[in-house]
């Protein structure tokens, strides 16, 4: 029999001939999420494989459906999109706003950061122009990850870009404005309400009132001078702050080459106010950001093509010189009534205890500049063996990047004075300068990330891969990679990362398919004889479909049950090196008259002489069908061992060894789940309607923690979640002496009624740490939720995003500032207490009794401070509308869109004072845009 | 093509390219660099080396005065000294999280007292040291290039320095696990139990007699080698183990708490006033050999200066009573000490003194100045309650109308014009209390007006301390006060201009006389907090502690007026730290003392 072999191939690494789904659908939401579809091609690891023979788990999404919000990052597009990916927002700051991710929840005590790999190379994120995403991918199971071998076990993010396609040149140019509002503010109570609250906090301390009657009085007035209001967060923060965002992109080719060329622009700004008022330079925060990217494509012969990609940004970011997370902790802790922002022109209000004034703060101590320089290039060749061995490819590929970052600026301190009576004409009388005014002076190292630093990354890969066109639709794919990158960042030991994996896919009959896939890879990390570790997957696949009795069912159109299990690792732990002990120079002491000082030499840590990383046993079952030729649906369950966990030995041996003892590798843990996706897509040219909706849910445990003998059980961490919060249970408040006296004793501090009252969990008689059990969520997410729909009538369509997060718990007391009025003599007092307890409001407070001082009883962990965390966000609305194809074509243009667009409109939760995500900080933002996109 | 011709050829191609790629890849591609590498052996190869660990040894030795750190959260007890925990003292109000508050509120929990961020003590520290200690007894001897009699003074050294930290150890929680030897994880049985109070004791002296007889160690180093261990100290050490053997909290059969069958790790099982006698035989035979070494009490013409020069002058600048200083810190970080309020910037009163201490010092004549009433100044005269007091007042403490280096003098007052608060007042600088700690700003103040950088010393032990000891002792074991307990204690007092004390005391007034002399000489320098504990006075740490307001009224007098400032409690188990919850967890047999 004579095998028919066809040059036609999927060639691991190369992406050329691959992309079925091309620059057409660029930018048009109505063909997002196409994850679900059951046909065509989706890239995974060094190959590109057709949808439904995949034996893997993996979840995809189009680039197209992540330009529908104004997030500058990628990171920031990608709530709710994918099956299994937690995307977690930190802050609302432009520029610093990087999601942190999660693929399938938590499962170590370590990093639990997927890879990342941009075209094939671990790259950052970040530096992706969201319009250049050609397609997402996520690999969840260690199948579908396995060639990464010892960095596979987080699951891995593939990002694919855009590439030139045969055909005649296309342009695509976008340009949108946009202006970003706080989703919500946190309220305070203002001046005549905080000093008569903290008369009674101080009344209810056993102090006497701090304010008197008249000074009460003053404030309900109110007198910009004596008897200020002032609203920090009004003063220096603006309602809503600007942004720009363009790209323009050409592609296309013929035989010989192809290419394919994008820039873009954007500019965020930050909401500061008064932030002109320094000569030649600015405070107010500024992002501005270049990128542009060339692929190219180059056929030199008919067996010899070669690749050249080539990408960059320039990021610029201005920011005043303090930190921005001690300037809003500063909006939230400046009390309103001490002093008015200006107690002159010119000179700011403020006091020994609060001589930071935050409008001085932004715009009076200078500027910082953060910059980014990134080149990242990769050239790869691909060599056709077919005239030797039918089906056999031959590739190559080096990547030389380069990430260069610095921080620049000048800093200044200013003097504030404080308003300490006034004249006989009425006017202020000021105390001498508190601080002092000084002139720009150099930003220097001390605190902050200061000096340049430089990330070089390096990679040489080559590979074959074989598939070969066998007859009866049997397939036959294998693939053979050796790998190296070494990663020099700033003046670190090197990080270097090498594998030879490879893997053997058999398919028979289009109906079965069977893989097997193997990593030998190491790191730099561990200790000679044992760098490398094997790993192996096995993954299957059954199309039941196209069994002769499902033949025509007309419910089915395609169904596929599929199997994977495998064993990946995990090395970023923390450490490197630990398997080593050598002596290290110590602080010795200071000597002699002259107090000079000795150094020291000490024996590092003892050594861990089984220092390993983590290995992850996965496996994965899964149902892909599609139903009544709309409606594609996934399941996919999940479970993962890991053990080998680093865990600190720090708290197992006891202290009289005198060293520093290593840690172990001995953790253990369980996470488990299930994802499933629904997709539903009716269109036609005049209406038409789409849905895709996933829900993933995870769930993790600690298997085995080494921990010392307690006298409780629930003090355990063994048997609770990774992060399990443990804290004492409120069982209400104390509401009379009599209550206090027939209750067990709190341990914290004397207590009296309006207290919160704590269940005793061991019965002992007395509330202290051994009552701390395991309650509540983790912050972490259990439930993932994501909704992408649209609608298209004619000319106009509307798309929307939505995520949810259910299962999760947020902690309040993390906010002292703003949840913990008045603890340690704070200034300021939030509106969201609103019902205080006091005797007569006991049957109704929802809140202790107000309190000056730090109250260690009520301002500690417990259920009280804990806020069901769940949230369902409006990531993203967008209407379009596309001018007729007879109106634009007379100017040439293949398409015209007016959009307008909103991310972020509205969330539903249940804390409601502040962002469900962002409790404090740099707020997150809502923005609106307005647009238009070009093609011709 | 046959299928299954097709199958092992390209097998066998496929398998002899990737041998090919297998074999170039680059082997060493992972290999670290390793830079400079030592291990133990290279450092007792070499005598610099060597004395690197001798250095290290000091390292986490105790030093109060530690202002090298400015955030408040990391440093231990968060700025205050631990007087600031019993009825002498209080620490910054304002921030009711700083640690020693929860002493005073009750609050104080196992697991905050041993806390290595902001405890009072860290436990495992205390082992590093004798790990590194019996590191170099075990050694040392192998060092090709160090002198002989230098070996030998560092193993006396090294005794010294674990005695001394079986002693701190012994003085916080009793009988400890009693190491007398580096443990090695691999081969030793690190399950130790804790040994009696007793053994802990006698294995101390045992170190200390050691070192005693080694020729080569030097009854003091001086110049560059000053605040090395010398064998004055060790004389010294013993007796003040001594004295706490034979104090009313370790010297009993019946314990503070019962603790069963561990008793013995809380006391010494017996009551026996021989131990008493043995304290001050040690002291005595300390003093003598100080004494006949080059050590003296300080007496300079000059009376208010001579207790300064006493705890905080370097032995070259004629500080001939210092028999261990540490140092640590060159021009600290002051804000901790210095009060808030013009002119000084940034200060945080974290020490504050209460009238409690105040009421303890004397008139120059013998007599106390009465605070139980309302005093009013002469106007224009702040300092007219102070002003004939001991000489150690003035040097100790901070006071309203006090004019410190800065020429200007410290407001602690309130005005009776709202707007003319004093700098310095708790109205206006939210200062709590009107007295504060002025003994070691006193150096700080010094130096600033000579121009010299600072360099502050905790005097661990002075010859001051054995006359105290030996008075102390003495008077315990005679039938009555003695001349030698009338001859030491009156040295100390009139070297500072005090007269001697009246005669013909009773052995109990006199106890309370020597108790007193006690809490003043050696105030601000950690004394008190394990003093009050050591003589059973746990009722002394409840208060009431009081403070004095200060008013200035329009008429320029000033008022002083004393109030209560707050009762705070004191529990039996109190008398004993905890250990630390994380070791006594680990179920080795480190059993945790009582009622914690």
């Amino acid at each position: 029999m004579k095998l028919k072999i066809s040059i036609k191939l999927y060639l691991g690494l190369f992406l050329l001939l691959g992309s079925f789904n091309g620059f057409a659908q660029k930018n048009e939401g109505s063909n997002a999420a196409n994850e679900l579809k059951n046909t065509g091609v989706v890239k995974v690891a060094y190959d590109t494989v057709a949808k439904k023979n995949l034996t893997y788990s993996v979840s995809e999404v189009k680039g197209s459906a992540l330009l529908n919000t104004s997030a500058f990052l990628p990171g920031n597009t990608l709530y709710g999109k994918l099956a299994g990916l937690t995307v977690i927002q930190r802050t609302g700051e432009p520029g610093n706003d990087q999601p942190t991710l999660f693929l399938r929840g938590r499962a170590t005590t370590a990093s639990n950061a997927p890879l990342i790999m941009v075209d094939g190379i671990e790259r950052d994120l970040n530096d992706v122009q969201t319009e250049d995403i050609e397609s997402i991918t996520v690999l969840k199971d260690a199948a579908s990850a396995i060639i990464y071998g010892i960095r596979g076990a987080n699951g891995v993010i593939m990002v694919n870009t855009k590439r030139g396609t045969e055909g005649k040149l296309k342009f695509n140019g976008s340009v949108d404005q946009f202006f970003s509002t706080p989703t919500r503010k946190p309220e305070f109570y203002n001046a005549a309400n905080f000093v008569q609250l903290y008369n009674q906090a101080m009344v209810n301390d056993g102090f006497a009132p701090q304010y008197s009657a008249s000074q009460i009085a003053g404030y309900n007035q109110g007198n910009a001078t004596l008897y200020p209001n002032v609203n920090w967060q009004d003063e220096v923060t603006k309602d809503y702050a600007l942004g720009t965002r363009s790209n323009f992109n050409v592609a296309g080719g013929e035989k010989i080459a192809k290419y394919y060329v994008s820039l873009g622009y954007f500019h965020q700004g930050g909401i500061y106010s008064n932030t002109e008022s320094n000569e030649g330079y600015s405070t107010n925060l500024a992002l501005d950001n270049f990128s542009f990217r060339s692929n190219l494509d180059l056929n030199v012969s008919k067996y010899l093509s070669f690749g050249l990609d080539l990408s960059g940004r320039i990021y610029q970011k201005n920011s005043p010189s303090t930190s921005t997370a001690t300037t809003w902790d500063l909006l939230n802790k400046y009390p309103s009534h001490i002093f008015p922002v200006y107690v002159q022109d010119g000179i700011y209000g403020g006091t020994a205890i609060y001589p930071n004034n935050p409008m001085g703060y932004i715009n009076s101590k200078g500027f910082r500049q953060t910059n980014y320089r990134t080149i990242l290039s990769t050239l790869y060749g691909k060599y056709n063996l077919s005239q030797f061995v039918k089906g056999l490819t031959f590739n190559t590929r080096f990547s030389a990047d380069n990430v260069y970052s610095n921080q620049e600026g000048y800093t200044k301190n200013f003097a504030v004075r404080e308003i300490i009576g006034t004249n006989a004409n009425g006017a202020a009388v000021l105390s001498p300068g508190i601080g002092s005014n000084t002139n720009l002076a150099t930003l220097t190292a001390s605190g902050y990330p200061y000096n340049d630093t430089q990330a070089k990354r390096n990679t040489l890969e080559a590979g074959l891969a074989f598939k070969p066109e066998l007859a009866n639709n049997n397939s036959l794919n294998m693939q053979v990679i050796y790998h190296q990158d070494r990663l020099m960042l700033g003046n670190e030991t090197p990080y270097n990362f090498q594998f030879l994996a490879g893997k053997f896919n058999y398919g028979i009959k289009g109906k079965y398919f069977a893989e097997l896939g193997a990593s030998y890879s190491g790191t730099e990390a561990f200790e000679e004889g044992n760098k490398f570790g094997f790993f192996p997957a096995v993954s299957a696949a059954w199309l039941i479909s196209e069994e002769t009795f499902m033949k025509g069912s007309s419910v089915f159109n395609f169904l596929k049950l599929r199997a994977s299990a495998g064993i990946v690792g995990n090395s970023a732990i923390g450490e490197r090196f630990s398997f080593f002990r050598q002596y290290i120079g110590d602080t010795g002491y200071n000597f002699g008259n002259a107090n000079a000082a000795q150094a020291g030499l000490s024996s590092g840590t003892l050594p861990n002489s089984d220092f390993t990383w983590e290995k992850a046993r996965k496996y994965d079952l899964g149902i892909d069908a599609r139903l009544f030729n709309f409606l594609d649906v996934s399941l996919t369950a999940f479970l993962q061992k890991r053990k080998d966990i680093l865990i600190t030995r720090e708290s197992l041996t006891p202290g009289i060894i005198g060293a520093n003892v290593s840690t172990t590798n001995t953790g253990k843990t369980s996470n488990k789940g299930f994802e499933a996706s629904l997709g539903f897509k009716k269109l036609n040219k005049n209406l038409g309607f789409r849905a895709s909706f996933n829900i993933s849910y995870v769930t993790d445990k600690v298997d085995y923690y080494p921990e010392p003998n307690y006298a409780y059980g629930y003090i355990y961490k063994t048997g609770n979640r990774i992060s399990q919060p443990f804290m004492l249970e409120a069982i209400g408040f104390f509401n009379s002496p009599g209550d206090i006296q027939n209750s067990p004793t709190q341990s914290f501090g004397a207590v009296q009624p309006g207290d919160i009252k704590y269940k005793d969990q061991n019965a002992d008689g007395k509330i202290d740490g051994y009552d701390e059990i395991a309650l509540n969520n983790t912050t972490l997410p259990s439930w993932d939720l994501g909704l992408d729909f649209g609608f298209n009538y004619k000319n106009f369509d509307i798309n929307a995003s939505l995520q949810g997060q259910l299962g999760r718990s947020l902690y309040l007391g993390n906010e002292p500032l703003l949840f913990w009025p008045l603890q340690n003599d704070g200034g300021k007092i939030s509106t969201y207490a609103k019902q205080f307890w006091t005797p007569q409001t006991a049957a109704t407070a929802d809140y202790p009794r107000l309190s000056a001082g730090p109250n260690n009883n009520n301002y500690r962990e417990s259920t009280f401070w804990y806020v069901n965390g769940d949230f369902l966000r409006l990531r993203s609305l967008d209407i379009g509308y596309t001018l007729p194809s007879a109106l634009v074509q007379k100017v040439k243009l293949s398409k015209a869109k007016f959009f307008v667009r909103g991310t972020n409109l509205f969330t539903l939760d249940h804390l409601k004072f502040t962002d469900p995500e962002v409790m404090s900080g740099y707020p997150v933002m809502k923005s609106y845009n307005v647009g238009l996109n070009l093609q011709f | 093509m046959n299928f299954k011709r097709f199958i092992p050829g390209t097998v066998a191609i496929l398998s002899i390219v990737f041998m090919l790629l297998a074999s170039s890849c680059q082997k060493d591609f992972l290999e670290k660099p390793f830079s400079v590498t030592f291990n133990e052996d290279s450092v007792f190869a070499k005598y610099e080396n060597a004395q690197k660990l001798v250095f290290d040894m000091y390292a986490l030795k105790p030093y109060y005065l530690d202002l090298s750190v400015q955030t408040v959260a990391t440093r231990r007890l968060n700025g205050s000294l631990l007087e600031s925990a019993t009825d002498f003292g209080c620490s910054f109000r304002l921030n009711a999280n700083y640690f020693t508050h929860k002493f005073n509120f009750g609050t104080v929990q196992a697991e905050n007292l041993t806390n290595q961020v902001d405890g009072e003590d860290s436990y495992p520290d205390h082992y590093k040291t004798i790990r590194k200690a019996f590191t170099l007894i075990e050694r040392i001897d192998e060092v090709p290039d160090a002198p002989a009699n230098q070996k030998e003074r560092i193993k006396a050294e090294a005794k010294t320095m674990i005695a001394f930290n079986y002693f701190e150890l012994m003085k916080r929680y009793g009988g400890v696990p009693l190491l007398k030897k580096r443990l090695n994880p691999g081969t030793d049985d690190l399950n130790i139990a804790r040994s009696p109070l007793s053994d802990v004791y006698a294995y101390i002296i045992q170190l200390l007699d050691e070192a005693i007889v080694v020729q080569e160690f030097a009854p003091r180093y001086d110049n560059n080698d000053f605040g090395r261990l010398n064998k004055a100290f060790a004389y010294g050490l013993k007796a003040k183990a001594a004295l706490y053997v034979a104090s009313p909290l370790f010297n009993t059969a019946t314990p503070y708490l019962n603790f069963g069958g561990n008793n013995k790790l809380i006391c010494m099982g017996s009551n026996d006033p021989n131990r008493w006698v043995t304290a001050a035989k040690y002291a005595s035979d300390a003093i003598t050999y100080c004494e006949s070494n080059g050590y003296a009490i300080i007496n300079t013409a000059n009376k208010n200066i001579n207790y300064t020069i006493s705890y905080q002058y370097r032995p070259n600048e004629g500080n001939t009573e210092v028999m261990w200083g540490t140092m640590k810190v060159t021009n600290p970080n002051m804000a901790y000490w210095i009060p808030r309020g013009t002119p000084f910037t940034g200060g945080f009163s974290s020490n504050l003194a209460s009238i409690n201490l105040i009421e303890k010092y004397q008139n120059k004549d013998g007599s106390y100045v009465n605070w139980n009433s309302v005093i009013t100044t002469p106007p224009n005269d702040p300092t007219f309650p102070y002003k004939n007091l001991d000489p150690r007042f003035d040097q100790s403490i901070m006071y309203n109308g006090q004019t410190l280096y800065t020429g200007v003098a410290i407001q602690y007052y309130e005005h009776e014009t709202v707007a003319l608060h004093g700098n310095n007042s708790p109205a206006k600088a939210s200062t709590q209390w009107s007295h504060q700690v002025r003994k070691h700003v006193y150096g700080y103040e010094n130096r600033t007006i000579t121009g010299k950088t600072w360099q502050p010393m905790c005097a661990i032990m002075r010859l001051t301390e054995l006359y105290m000891i030996q008075a102390e002792a003495q008077n315990e074991a005679a039938a009555a006060p003695d001349a030698t307990v009338y001859g030491r204690i009156n040295t100390i007092r009139n070297r500072s201009d005090m007269p001697n004390l009246p005669t013909g005391l009773s052995k109990d007034d006199m106890r309370k006389k020597i108790q007193d002399e006690w809490g003043i000489e050696f105030v601000f320098e950690e004394y008190r907090y394990f003093d009050l504990k050591r003589w059973k006075l746990g009722d002394v740490f409840k208060g009431p502690v009081y403070d004095v307001k200060v008013k200035k009224l329009n008429n320029n007098t000033y008022t002083y007026t004393k109030y209560k400032y707050e009762d705070r409690p004191f529990y039996d188990w109190y008398y004993l730290h905890p250990l630390p919850p994380s070791e006594v967890n680990l179920q080795y047999g480190l059993i945790q003392n009582p009622g914690w």
